[in-house]
């Protein structure tokens, strides 16, 4: 830190781009998320649950393919931890596969999403005017759109699909990325430097990548775990409502909506445990981004 | 000395005017061909905000100002907040385009010319900014940095660029091995360095410098000046400076000229102007400007503040302010006048006598 | 080439000082280190004089007008003695503060936009100090500021009270942030680089309207700026700062004809006048301003200072008094070197 950084976080006198540029600079923001222990713990949730989902089979193997009818409901014990659904999956095993498919699409709807949002944004914001003025009316008119409703239509319209999921709940929940860094980009784009690559004859597109993209990768970020955590909740939801991946493929969601069924039966194996799993996720998720933002001091800097 | 007699854009309203002397030999077989830098009757005007604005006013930033810049010299550009002075650097450097009037590059007209042209006369001109944290891209390290409009440009092969890029950073002062480290961990006087070594980088044949001390440290700004000195002797720049500081000004250009509210309303040699200017507002800002001379306190000589850009006073922009204005002063704009070589100003009632009639 | 303005006098100290820091230390507290901003820092300010702060970067002069207004960061750290007519400053809470600015200690920062909530309108945010502190009705503080804002110089001021700081122009919205710091008439007025961020017409009206007040009201005035010049016409005292500790300090005209620490002389010799030569090679200070995570031993100047000796990074110097003048340096310039300084751009 040279001392006029140093002297500068006393003094009134700090810029705002000096704040920003000290805020993500190399390590800083690393170490202030790793002081944060509540945010910390959730990494560490979402950690052990990847590793539970995807690394968990090959330790603890089970049959997800084949129904064992004679098998359903049986109540935890030796050699099932968490039982058997009612068509006589194991129930551990199963939550293994649903985390798969849960993660799979999350992860792959908020890549979506970013990515999608970020550009749409990104241009929107860097460009100004008109092409702003039209970019985010439509971004506009399709936040009009509820999101489930949307869901819901494309869901019964195509083939349920890993895939298809990822894409539907992209395709709903890229408008609120693009709305954030297209702000990220109306404050840049009159930034010395980014003036300075104009005058030196950068073209857009690259200006737009190296010089406000790349400048915006704190709230970038944090809203994409966000997304994660949200996407989770939307299949959650679709899936209870009989949309999502056909047997024997299944998700939290599915599992849920099954288990409920059985309440009545005290049949608490098929319920709690996908419940408990989605609040996990999705509490871990928010909180590790809620870590994230602290640490890019995204909420203090402004003016 | 008069290139101005060829044509020229529109109407003329303050006159159009040689504001440079060239400073020196300007450099090949004495000939003086077109000057490097030509602003000709140039203005910039901004539509009031909002696609759907309601007949506001526009704000005139820069009202047909000219001045010349003669390659190798410096001319700089002094006024407060709201003259125009940046924008008019701006224009310059072609982030921004004049409503009227022509910057003319080498004697041709930048809107003139073709893409390809224009792409190559951009390289030409470069700028210094002036808040050195945010002249940087705090994500960037300082080898790309410099190498950005090498890049841009294109043309060179990247061992080539490299290269360059070392020869810069060693003539600005920035030692090589620390071309991998980025903005935050270097100075304010560094992080100049280096935008002085990316503005140099292609070569330019004039540089506009934004202010380029007016953020530093006191005893680094006198770094920056020598190197900047430096640089000019070395390569024969020519450095357009805007800055508000008049000290600056004086020691560093050979021509100055004096902004307010959009209009130029004085212009000369730095020793001649800031010794005995011709015109009320260079006068009250060389009584305000603060000297280091104990007891010397700033003399407030004019009160009040700029009246808003986007309703300027009639006439002459400056009565509301001047300790000499009359009714004239109301009714119609000041022509301009010449008091000695290279010195002329707009006022009806000026400080001196006018030389010529 | 300026209008020479009537040169204020030094008061000779009759009573005690209203401002009396004594060995005053902070730091602060970052995640990553310790910034020893403010090291072993004493000074004296009496009614009605101006002690100019200066420094450059990193110098804690800004860490030193925030200790005297009470305003430091919860990472701060202070140790040390601030008094102020007697009364002891550091170690406060923060409930006994907030009744000691605005009213005894008032406070200017440097952008007015900041410093003014843009939500209020003026006239209550310039009564808000006299209302909190000295128990005002609305009506009384309206009134008192509408006096207030008269004395500063804003033209018509019963009709700006009711507008909104974004309606006025920056000189005019830094008038009003000295109206509503000066209010309760308090005893002391630290002003961080009031005018850097206002235009130099403007800047010159508001440095006159300080002169006026701080005679009117005899307040002891503190000037926290980088600009030489403003503290050469307006600070009867100077007091140089250079990596959070003293270097040099005396009246004003002293300091600036016969400064006597090494880095007081260099900083002189590289500030641009309207008299250096055009053209000429500029005095410069080489190097950079000591990380004040890690102070080190000795004077802090030594790694920049042309006469640098063994002792000088070994031990800081004792301070040498002469007079009101007083200067922390092993090789103090004599009467030769200090006559070259203004012509010294080599």
């Amino acid at each position: 830190m040279s001392p006029e950084n140093v002297a500068s976080v006393l003094g009134p006198e700090q810029s705002t781009a000096e704040a920003e540029a000290e805020a993500t600079a190399g390590g800083v923001w690393l170490r202030a998320f790793v002081r944060n222990r509540l945010a910390v713990t959730g990494l560490v949730v979402i950690v052990a649950l990847l590793l539970l989902s995807f690394v968990g089979p090959l330790f603890y193997h089970t049959d997800q393919v084949h129904t064992r009818l004679g098998m359903e409901t049986l109540a935890p014990g030796a050699g099932r931890p968490l039982g058997t659904d009612d068509v006589g999956y194991d129930e551990l095993g199963r939550l293994m596969v649903g985390g798969q498919t849960m993660l799979e699409v999350a992860f792959g709807a908020a890549a979506v999403a970013v990515v999608l949002g970020v550009l749409w944004g990104a241009t929107a914001g860097y460009f100004g005017g008109l092409l702003d003025a039209l970019m985010m009316r439509i971004v506009d008119a399709l936040l009009a759109i509820p999101a489930i409703l949307l869901l819901l239509f494309l869901a019964t319209v195509f083939r349920p699909s890993v895939l298809m999921l990822i894409i539907v709940v992209g395709v709903t929940a890229w408008l609120v990325p693009a709305r954030l860094i297209r702000a990220e980009a109306l404050s840049l784009r009159s930034r010395e430097y980014v003036l300075a690559a104009k005058t030196m004859g950068v073209r857009s597109p690259t200006i737009i990548f190296r010089h406000i993209i790349t400048n915006s990768l704190g709230t970038i970020l944090v809203n994409a775990t966000l997304q994660v955590a949200d996407a989770i909740l939307l299949v959650a939801a679709l899936s209870f409502l009989g949309l999502g991946v056909a047997p024997p493929a299944t998700n939290w969601g599915a599992m849920l909506s099954d288990g409920l069924n059985y309440t009545y039966s005290g049949f608490w194996w098929l319920t709690y445990p996908p419940g408990i799993a989605i609040v996990l996720t999705v509490l871990a998720f928010n909180v590790v981004g809620d870590g994230l933002r602290d640490a890019f001091g995204l909420d203090t800097r402004r003016g | 000395m008069n290139a101005g007699a060829s044509a020229n854009a529109g109407g003329a309203v303050v006159g159009h005017q040689q504001a440079g002397e060239p400073g020196g030999a300007d450099g090949d077989a004495g000939q003086a061909g077109p000057p490097l830098l030509e602003l000709v009757n140039v203005s910039k005007h901004y539509r009031g905000s909002g696609l759907w604005s309601r007949a506001d006013a526009p704000v005139l930033a820069v009202s047909g100002v000219s001045l010349t810049v003669p390659a190798g010299t410096s001319v700089g550009i002094v006024g407060e907040s709201g003259c125009g002075k940046s924008t008019l650097g701006r224009l310059v450097v072609g982030l921004e385009k004049p409503t009227a009037g022509d910057v003319r590059l080498r004697g041709t007209p930048v809107a003139a010319m073709g893409r390809r042209e224009r792409r190559a006369a951009r390289y030409e001109i470069q700028m210094m900014f002036q808040d050195p944290y945010a002249a940087l891209n705090p994500r960037m390290t300082l080898d790309r940095i410099i190498e950005e409009p090498l890049r841009a440009r294109g043309g060179i092969s990247r061992a080539d660029r490299r290269a360059r890029v070392r020869r810069l950073a060693e003539e600005v002062g920035i030692a090589t091995g620390q071309l991998n480290r980025y903005p935050r961990e270097l100075s304010g006087g560094q992080r100049q360095r280096v935008g002085l070594a990316r503005a140099l980088a292609t070569s330019p044949a004039l540089i506009v410098a934004d202010e380029p001390v007016s953020a530093l440290d006191v005893s680094v700004r006198s770094q920056i000046l020598n190197l900047m000195a430096d640089l000019q002797a070395e390569h024969h720049i020519g450095y357009l400076m805007v800055s508000h500081d008049l000290t600056v000004i004086h020691y560093f250009t050979d021509q100055v000229i004096v902004m307010y509210l959009g209009k130029f309303v004085e212009s000369g040699p730095p020793e001649e102007l800031f010794r005995a200017p011709a015109h009320h507002y260079t006068r009250a800002l060389i009584d305000a400007a603060p000297d280091p001379v104990p007891g010397r306190a700033a003399a407030a000589t004019i009160r009040g503040e700029l009246p808003s850009a986007a309703a300027p006073p009639s006439g002459c922009r400056f009565r509301t302010r001047c300790p000499a204005a009359q009714a004239v002063c109301a009714e119609e704009e000041p022509a301009l006048r010449t008091f000695g070589p290279g010195h002329q100003a707009a006022c009806h009632f000026p400080l001196k006598e006018a030389v010529s009639a | 080439m300026n209008a020479p303005a009537t040169r204020r006098r030094e008061e000779q100290p009759a009573a005690a000082p209203v401002l009396q820091v004594s060995g005053l230390d902070v730091d602060i507290r970052l995640p990553s280190a310790v910034v020893h901003a403010v090291q072993d820092v004493s000074l004296e300010v009496w009614a009605g004089e101006t002690v100019g702060v200066v420094g450059e970067s990193g110098c804690g002069k800004s860490t030193l007008g925030l200790a005297l207004a009470g305003l430091l960061p919860p990472e701060a750290e202070t140790r040390g003695s601030i008094r102020q007519d007697g009364r002891e400053l550091v170690g406060l809470r923060e409930r006994e503060l907030r009744g000691i600015r605005g009213a005894e200690v008032g406070i200017v920062f440097q952008d007015p936009m900041t410093s003014l909530n843009p939500t209020k309108r003026i006239g209550a945010q310039v009564g808000e100090a006299l209302r909190l502190q000295r128990g005002a009705s609305k009506a009384a503080a309206l009134r008192a500021a509408a006096d207030m804002l008269d004395r500063v110089g804003l033209p018509r001021p019963r009709e700006q009270l009711d507008r909104f700081p974004h309606e006025l122009s920056g000189g005019m919205r830094q008038r009003v942030v000295i109206a509503s710091a000066l209010i309760c008439e308090p005893r002391v007025l630290v002003a961080d680089e009031p005018t850097t961020a206002l235009d130099v017409t403007t800047q010159a009206q508001i440095l006159e309207l300080f002169d006026g007040l701080s005679a009117e009201l005899g307040m002891a005035t503190l000037l926290v700026t980088h600009d030489m010049g403003v503290v050469a016409g307006h600070a009867n005292r100077v007091f140089v700062m250079y990596a959070g500790r003293e270097a040099e300090t005396g009246a004003t005209e002293t300091i600036f004809e016969t400064p006597r620490h090494r880095y007081t002389g260099a900083l002189l010799g590289s500030i641009l006048r309207m008299e250096t030569p055009r053209k000429s090679r500029l005095g410069t200070i080489p190097g950079r301003p000591p990380d004040l995570t890690a102070p080190g031993t000795g004077c802090p100047f030594a790694p920049r200072c042309t006469a640098a000796s063994g002792e000088c990074t070994s031990q800081l110097p004792a301070a040498s008094e002469e007079d009101g003048h007083r200067w922390s340096c092993y090789h103090p310039l004599d009467a030769q070197e200090t006559k070259r300084i203004p012509e010294a751009q080599r």
